[in-house]
């Protein structure tokens, strides 16, 4: 009995003193309001710049924190963030990315803080439309190929792997079914 | 059982079971240059890339060279040994083994290549793990760990009678090693009607499979430069140039190993002067599509004269690129095409040359596809310049010998002719007569 009692004692020892840490470190890390503003629109590889700004709950901006900026881009119908860079905000609590875009059409940015052992993290888009102005390398919309996308090419991968272990596994068999059995080549 | 049966069979086995000076003092040197490489890859991995000639515009160097280089080699390998038997050649027998330990020793050497050329290699399985499917370099990984894994099962699948062969033969003489290899690997495998049956299905499986997947690494291969937006690599056309490039490098190797392996072991009566002139025809036929191949990429490349394909045709043509270009039309192209063309040399001197000279060219033409590419600039400054440093150049040297030792070891591990095969296709016969014919013409 004092057994079970001395168990019950620590399980709740460590359970409450997981919540509680849990629970300070949530109220240690204040979520921050990041945002993120550029220009509407800009012509395929024009340098423009995209503007992060990371205050705190009160208003007051933060200083010195890295913030990463990711473009989105889409390959057979997925879609994937890529980053493009990532800037440290100053006083004003400004971090300011300077980029040129290629990929044409309607386009998300996104700044995101990862957060600190002081603020938790925050992350804020915008929309950022590229539009054609007739440059050697520019990259128009994706094509959409109807019914293709990379589950696809997994399976096709997966097939050829499957293939590859089946036609060892056949041979594999074989040899199990006439173990012991004398066959004629290698007499 | 035929005399000739039991001959090849001796013949073979000898030849797998004797471990000549040539070999032990060979196998040492290569093992000490591995080493050497080894050492010189520890030190890069310390310092950084920087002690490479590489730098921030020419971003690929020598590795990336060769790690196109050995995936070509690669496919000389399968050509010759799954191609070859899909069509139904049956000279092919005495040759596909030696094409099958090419493939895989190119394309491990290759992987390791890649691993040369990373910073951080030990980051490698995040490309696994974290790569996006959006980038040829991801589809590059999968290909190559699928063809990788296709060309051993395949292999293995080959080698499977052979091995048993071995196994109950001279396997109570072998040492320990490689008798614990060789009983694992024949697995119970004693030549039973059924257990043939199912190696060939799965032979046959397995023939239908790895050739596309060949195709399609190297195409996908070619896609990791055509992809990139840099003129000279902005081609259409560098997939199938890139196969029928690796097809020419691929099966000139194979006639150099074929040579070597014919002296070393004795084997002039089962790889015959016929084999040489095959290949000769194959090394002849792949040559005249690389030269139309390369014709055609200049001419409309050279033609429209786009700015950056402009730039690299004139440091092709007399620039900076030059020597190495011109070396690989004449010497890489021109004189092995020559060689083959012409009965009188196509000899097996002569096949071994042309051989040699095709594998020198296409190692320069992908030096000058990788870094003639990046040379190119994309801003108004000047084209940046490559030179590999002794880091670069032994860790290469220690990767090649990589290669060679692969096969060397594998040529002790299992019957570098595959028995099995020269019976299945009445090879043995074919060259049993033409031994007879030669014996009756000289007596």
């Amino acid at each position: 009995m004092k057994k079970m009692l001395f168990l019950i004692a620590i399980v709740v020892a460590t359970t409450g003193s997981l919540l509680a840490t849990h629970g300070l470190a949530s109220a240690k890390q204040p979520e921050p309001i990041i945002s993120v503003s550029a220009v509407e629109q800009v012509d395929a590889g024009q340098r423009l710049a995209v503007a992060a700004y990371l205050i705190d709950p009160l208003g007051n901006p933060i200083y010195d924190a890295e913030v990463d900026f990711t473009f989105e881009v889409e390959f057979l119908n997925v879609t994937s963030a890529v980053e493009i860079g990532s800037a440290i905000t100053d006083e004003t609590g400004l971090a300011l990315l300077e980029f040129s875009p290629t990929v044409e059409g309607v386009n998300l940015i996104t700044a995101s803080f990862h957060g600190n052992e002081v603020f938790a993290e925050a992350f804020a888009t915008t929309e950022l439309s590229v539009i054609s102005n007739g440059r050697l390398y520019k990259e128009l919309p994706p094509y959409r190929v109807p019914g293709a996308n990379m589950w696809l090419t997994a399976g096709l991968i997966a097939t050829v792997w499957l293939i590859f272990i089946g036609s060892l596994g056949l041979v594999g068999w074989a040899n199990i079914r006439t173990r012991g059995e004398q066959g004629g080549s290698n007499a | 059982m035929t005399y000739s049966t039991e001959s090849l069979q001796r013949h073979t086995i000898e030849a797998m079971h004797r471990f000549s000076r040539t070999y032990v003092i060979a196998f040492a040197i290569l093992l000490t240059l591995v080493i050497i490489g080894a050492i010189a890859w520890i030190h890069q991995i310390r310092e950084g890339l920087i002690v490479t000639g590489m730098r921030d515009r020419i971003t690929w160097g020598l590795y990336i060279t060769l790690f196109v280089f050995f995936i070509g080699a690669s496919m000389g390998g399968t050509f010759v040994s799954a191609a070859l038997r899909l069509a139904d050649m049956g000279w092919r027998a005495p040759i596909s083994r030696g094409a099958e330990y090419i493939t895989v020793a190119a394309l491990l050497t290759a992987s390791l290549f890649i691993f040369a050329d990373m910073g951080r290699p030990e980051r490698a399985l995040n490309i696994m793990l974290f790569g996006r499917w959006e980038s040829p370099l991801v589809w590059d990984v999968y290909g190559l760990t699928t063809y990788l894994a296709g060309s051993m099962v395949y292999l293995y699948l080959a080698v499977l009678p052979d091995l048993a062969l071995v196994r109950d033969t001279i396997g109570e003489k072998l040492d320990p090693v490689r008798r614990l290899f060789v009983v694992m690997f024949s697995a119970s495998w004693t030549g039973h009607p059924k257990q043939e049956r199912a190696l060939h299905i799965s032979l046959q499986v397995m023939t239908v499979v790895i050739v596309p997947v060949a195709v399609m690494m190297h195409t996908v291969t070619s896609w990791i430069f055509g992809m990139t937006l840099r003129e000279p690599w902005d081609s259409p056309m560098f997939g199938i140039y890139f196969v029928v490039g690796a097809v020419y490098s691929g099966v000139g190797l194979i006639a150099v190993f074929m040579f070597i392996m014919r002296k070393l072991n004795r084997l002039e009566a089962y790889i015959t002067d016929r084999h040489f002139q095959n290949m000769g025809t194959l090394l002849a036929g792949s040559g005249g599509v690389m030269i139309f191949f390369q014709i055609s990429d200049l001419v409309t490349a050279g033609f429209k004269l786009k700015t950056g394909a402009a730039f690299n045709l004139y440091q092709l043509a007399d620039g900076a690129m030059s020597p190495i270009f011109w070396t690989y039309i004449w010497l890489g192209l021109i004189v092995p095409l020559a060689l083959m063309l012409n009965p009188w040399t196509r000899t097996v001197l002569g096949v071994l040359i042309a051989a040699v000279l095709a594998n020198v060219g296409m190692m320069l033409e992908r030096y000058f596809i990788v870094i003639g590419g990046l040379r190119v600039p994309l801003n108004p400054y000047e084209p940046p310049n490559y030179a590999p440093t002794v880091t670069e150049l032994l860790i290469v040297l220690g990767l090649c010998s990589f290669f060679v030792l692969v096969i060397m070891i594998m040529m002790k591990l299992a019957p570098a002719i595959s028995v099995q095969e020269m019976l299945e296709t009445g090879e043995l016969e074919t060259v049993e007569k033409e031994l007879s014919t030669a014996e009756g013409a000289a007596s």
